[in-house]
């Protein structure tokens, strides 16, 4: 089981589960996108640059081997003209400076080949410059190497330009933050809804809830409630249905101690009314009786098998001990009260309060049918473990056998006023054991119960 | 039908302390035991009832504490296994509500002597009262007088009838076992293990032989011995009718 921890907020959690990724693919989505901006401008700049340069390699013209730049003053200025940054240029063979500022370098770093030229960056005139070299090589002289430097100022623009396209990018993120916001506000509003739906109900009301307006996905949630108050409506159901006939079951005892006083109080002498109130006595008993055994169904109620304890026992023991329980009322009534046992104990897993309740009822329905003189027989059996309680009473007829274990049903030669609930304990008690119970004709006419619990038996009332 | 004892010189005068917070039993009870001559206190809590158990400490005040569970201020299972760990001997008989055969057997353990479940027959707490004395008087070789049995434990000579019984050690345990039990069932079981107690190991048909012999030299006596066939075995007085 897992340890107790704070319930999760669900709008939280699908919140998380979709912002995040959101996020993350958006900025990954926007530093890939500015990174191949950047790189395409520098490429873009480059070229421009390189082209420059070879624009004015086209003008270097040899004469006898010596190369001279033949570039007209307007077209220098058009070449060096910029609004922003500062353009320099050289052009030298062998080391000669034949046009422009000497001293650009002749190399330098991210060097990047673009269409027969190169660029690199480096420093001039104590500014960092991006620099263009076309080198001529004629066959018959002196190479010739056109420079041309150009300061960042524009590229540092154009990249400052670039963050621009990132605010449609956060634009998105918030228009599709906000969406996911709504959107799981919305899934999760039925969830409330559905909450305070049920919560209006009467707090004791027990009626199924209904699932129209229900997402499908909750639709188990609700089939789980509904049937967990179906169980609880039949367990009020099972309890009421009992506290009535509890109730009953006293009622009429209790009448009969009613009327028993009033015609005590009425008696002409004190002989006749303690007779009266030794009746009262025996009724009194009686319905002490009925108290335990009701409280006995009670126990053995499914809602209660849960906390059942099943433990290895000897039945030789417990039949000892519910036996010895009763030998007074057996003797009062002269009544040969016998235990017939092998001579070792009798093993069976149980719960020896239970079987010793079972046993309790067999023998007091055994003690009030059999009469004077008669005799009842408890026996206990090993492989299979075996307890039955036969007695030398009338007998129960063929045809009630099975309805006397129903509960509060009482066969035709039914005495006394005992409440028609032995049997259906000893059954429910049997059945929680998965024993089996069998009502017969015992070898004196009368009847013969035998509770018969299964070989290697595996109990698992304890269902999770 | 049983009749109260006579008062003989054997039997003391029972004084007894009731632990019970419901009125009207305690009520009826004092008045049923003082109409029989016992001396009876009734107390309400464990509280008050530690209080007069200690308000005359060292001198044994009472001879039988009738102790009731559900107590207001406390479980009375585990006041008597905290008490008894002192060693006080005063036989105690629970009262209680709990009709299951675990609470019981709690009970038994906690040292209570005798068990008795709500709502109970009045005279079957009485007698119970009366055995758990004359299982004190037999354990401590007591005189006892049960019915027309005078038994004298410091002499090892029974009486039935005013006639004397010529019984040989081993039956005059068992007839103060049987005594000790009366009128109800003394399972077999317990008088095997009482036996094998006194370093008599017996098989139980041991001691049904023991059972047998006694119940041959009662013959014709008004003292008999029934046997509950696996059960065990209970011993029947004559009575003496009152006054």
């Amino acid at each position: 089981m897992p340890g107790p921890r704070r319930a999760r907020w669900l709008k939280v959690d699908l919140l998380l589960r979709l912002l995040l990724p959101l996020l993350v693919i958006v900025a990954a989505a926007a530093g890939f996108g500015a990174y191949t901006a950047q790189q395409l401008t520098a490429r873009v700049y480059d070229r421009w640059l390189v082209d420059a340069a070879r624009s004015v390699a086209a003008q270097v013209r040899f004469e006898q081997g010596a190369a001279a730049l033949d570039l007209p003053p307007i077209a220098e200025s058009i070449l060096l003209f910029d609004d922003n940054d500062r353009i320099y240029f050289s052009v030298e063979q062998g080391g000669r400076l034949i046009a422009g500022r000497a001293g650009i370098p002749l190399a330098g770093d991210n060097e990047s080949r673009i269409a027969r030229g190169t660029a690199y960056d480096s420093s001039f005139d104590g500014q960092p410059v991006r620099v263009a070299r076309v080198t001529l090589e004629p066959s018959d002289t002196a190479a010739v190497t056109v420079l041309i430097a150009e300061t960042g100022l524009k590229r540092e623009h154009s990249a400052q330009e670039l963050v621009t396209i990132m605010w449609p990018m956060l634009a998105l993120v918030v228009a599709a933050g906000l969406s996911i916001l709504l959107a799981v506000r919305g899934a999760v509003r039925p969830l409330q809804v559905i909450a305070s739906r049920w919560n209006e109900r009467s707090p004791v009301s027990l009626q199924p809830v209904g699932d129209e307006g229900v997402p499908r996905e909750l639709l188990p949630f609700t089939a789980a409630l509904n049937s967990l108050l179906a169980r609880i409506r039949g367990l009020l159901a099972r309890e009421r249905q009992f506290a009535a006939v509890a109730a009953h079951q006293l009622r009429t005892p209790l009448a009969g101690l009613q009327l028993g006083l009033a015609r005590a109080a009425k008696a002409a002498d004190v002989e006749q009314a303690r007779a009266v109130i030794g009746e009262l006595s025996q009724a009194t008993e009686r319905t002490a009786r009925i108290v335990q055994q009701l409280l006995a169904l009670g126990r053995i109620d499914p809602e209660h098998r849960g906390d059942m304890n099943f433990v290895d026992c000897d039945l030789v023991a417990v039949a000892e001990d519910v036996g010895a329980a009763y030998a007074d009322q057996a003797l009062a009534k002269n009544v040969d009260l016998e235990l017939a046992a092998i001579d070792r104990p009798v093993s069976a897993r149980v719960v020896p309060d239970l079987v010793a309740e079972a046993l309790a009822n067999l023998l007091d329905n055994a003690l009030c049918y059999t009469p004077a003189g008669g005799r009842i027989l408890v026996e206990v059996h090993a492989h299979p473990a075996t307890i039955r309680v036969s007695d030398s009473g009338p007998g129960i007829a063929e045809d009630e056998r099975e309805a006397v274990f129903d509960r509060f049903v009482r066969g035709r030669t039914a005495r006394g006023d005992g409440s028609g609930l032995g049997l259906a304990i000893v059954r429910e008690i049997a059945a929680l054991h998965h024993a089996g119970v069998a009502l017969t004709d015992s070898a004196w006419g009368g009847t013969s119960v035998t509770i018969e619990f299964a070989p290697a038996q595996r109990v698992d009332v304890r269902s999770s | 039908m049983r009749r109260s004892l006579r008062r003989s010189p054997y039997s003391a005068v029972v004084r007894l302390l009731l632990v019970e917070d419901d009125v009207v039993i305690a009520r009826e009870l004092l008045l049923r035991w003082g109409s029989r001559g016992w001396m009876a206190q009734a107390r309400a809590s464990l509280v008050a009832a530690e209080e007069a158990l200690a308000s005359k400490a060292g001198n044994p005040h009472y001879d039988l504490i009738v102790l009731d569970l559900g107590l207001p201020d406390g479980d009375g299972v585990e006041w008597l296994t905290r008490w008894r760990r002192d060693d006080r001997r005063i036989p105690v008989i629970m009262l209680t509500a709990r009709d299951r055969i675990a609470d019981r057997v709690r009970g038994l353990h906690s040292g209570a002597d005798d068990y008795l479940v709500k709502p109970f027959d009045p005279d079957e707490l009485d007698a119970r009262i009366e055995a758990v004395q004359r299982r004190g008087q037999v354990s401590r070789g007591e005189r006892l007088q049960y019915g027309r049995i005078t038994w004298l434990g410091d002499q090892g000579i029974a009486f039935v009838d005013g006639q004397p019984l010529e019984l040989m050690p081993r039956e005059f345990e068992v007839l103060g076992l049987l005594l000790g039990r009366a009128p109800r069932l003394l399972p077999k079981r317990w008088l095997v293990d009482a036996l094998a107690e006194r370093n008599l190991n017996l098989a139980d048909s041991a001691a049904e032989v023991y059972v047998s012999r006694l119940r041959r030299k009662l013959a014709g006596s008004s003292a008999t011995i029934r046997t509950l066939r696996g059960f065990g075995y209970v011993l029947e007085v004559g009575v003496e009718k009152d006054g």
